[in-house]
């Protein structure tokens, strides 16, 4: 039974190390747009939990033409749009995007997405590994006292 | 007060029931001493008009600013909206356009929330949307896009097939900036960079003040009811 239990450990072990490192993502969420909007964003947390520096260069979905990562800075009261060439996260650091930071730029969505909807992103890294994962489509107004809150 | 005893006749007991009478007077006075300074003072900050101290995150104009000058756009309706429309109501006015998918409909929902916290003044609010994007934002795009917010707003631009320069002279007017950025990956999906602004015109179509950062829905429904209420 010891060995079995060993056994069970090791394959564990070995699967999580198996496994890309990847990112801890929560809270992906795309807020739900107007009817027409061509555009839709979303917003996540990332972490890096592994022992690498881990470069995110670029962001699709299957639901969308194209995906581009982009950060909101205000300055001397105009809002300007910079394109983000990748999001580097150091072990142990995370990344947010979030209202009026970074966040996606999702061209051309292939239907309209209300809220209970999911949307599938791919992360693309420099070592050419993916990693997929699911954002849920809320509405705007769930989100606000989240952002008061930092 | 005018009947104290003098000092030396202390023992006489008449004199000591003076003394107390004096003392029930002393209170009375005091008050409406006090009453009197704090009616002076209300009475002086009644006539004061508002100050931007008093308001949370709205920054006041000096009074009589300049009119917004004359110009005429289109609602999402097709309906001509011109400067007499910003007459007899309190407009707040942002910049925009609907392929914004962050900056936008975040101001947006957050003046939507405000709205729905006006009660009585709602009816005295107009929310309008100027779209800076004249090529994109057609009327049925605009249409679509403000009223996903809320029904009473506004999303006003270019009739379909301008060329941007009405729009350039009102921004212009109200010191807004906006400029096209140009995509490398797709041409048509240019970006407009934009004024966060929002302004706040008053019912005689006069700038009176401007709504600054962190906008937030409480903040911006208290200082347009205590605008709407010392105007």
């Amino acid at each position: 039974v010891q060995k079995v239990k060993n056994l069970l450990l090791l394959s564990l072990l070995a699967l999580s190390f198996s496994s890309h490192a990847g990112l801890d993502i929560h809270n992906a969420i795309v807020p739900e747009s107007p009817p027409t909007a061509k555009v839709l964003t979303a917003y996540m947390q990332l972490h890096n939990n592994a022992d690498k520096l881990q470069t995110v260069k670029s962001i699709s979905s299957p639901q969308f033409q194209r995906v581009e990562i982009h950060r909101t800075a205000i300055a001397d009261g105009i809002a300007r749009m910079k394109p983000v060439e990748h999001i580097r996260i150091a072990p142990g650091e995370s990344a947010e995007l979030a209202e009026g930071g970074m966040h996606l730029m999702m061209y051309r969505p292939d239907a309209r997405y209300t809220e209970g909807d999911c949307v599938e992103l791919i992360l693309h890294f420099a070592d050419n590994s993916t990693q997929s994962l699911r954002a849920s489509v809320k509405k705007r107004t769930g989100m606000v006292d989240h952002s008061q809150h930092h | 007060m005018s009947n104290t005893p003098p000092n030396e006749n202390h023992a006489s007991t008449d004199e000591q029931a003076g003394k107390a009478s004096a003392k029930f007077l002393i209170a009375p006075v005091i008050i409406a001493v006090f009453a009197l300074i704090g009616g002076i003072l209300l009475q002086d900050k009644l006539s004061q008009p508002l100050t931007s101290d008093q308001l949370k995150n709205t920054t006041l104009y000096p009074a009589d600013f300049r009119p917004v000058p004359a110009f005429e756009l289109q609602d999402q309706n097709g309906q001509s909206f011109s400067q007499t429309q910003l007459q007899g109501k309190w407009s707040v006015i942002f910049f925009g356009f609907t392929n914004c998918p962050d900056v936008c409909p975040t101001t947006l929902n957050i003046l939507q929330q405000a709205y729905e916290r006006l009660g009585e003044h709602q009816k005295d609010v107009q929310v309008i949307l100027v779209s800076v994007d004249p090529q994109r934002d057609s009327q049925q795009q605009r249409k679509d896009y403000i009223e996903y917010f809320h029904p009473d707003f506004l999303a006003i631009g270019e009739e379909d097939g301008g060329q941007g320069d009405k729009i350039k002279a009102l921004t212009k007017s109200m010191y807004i900036h906006y400029e096209t950025v140009a995509n490398k990956e797709s041409p048509e999906d240019y970006l407009v960079d934009h004024s966060a602004a929002i302004l706040i015109i008053n019912p005689a179509g006069r700038r009176h003040a401007q709504i600054t950062q962190p906008i937030l829905p409480g903040a911006i429904a208290q200082d347009i009811t205590a605008m709407i209420e010392a105007y």
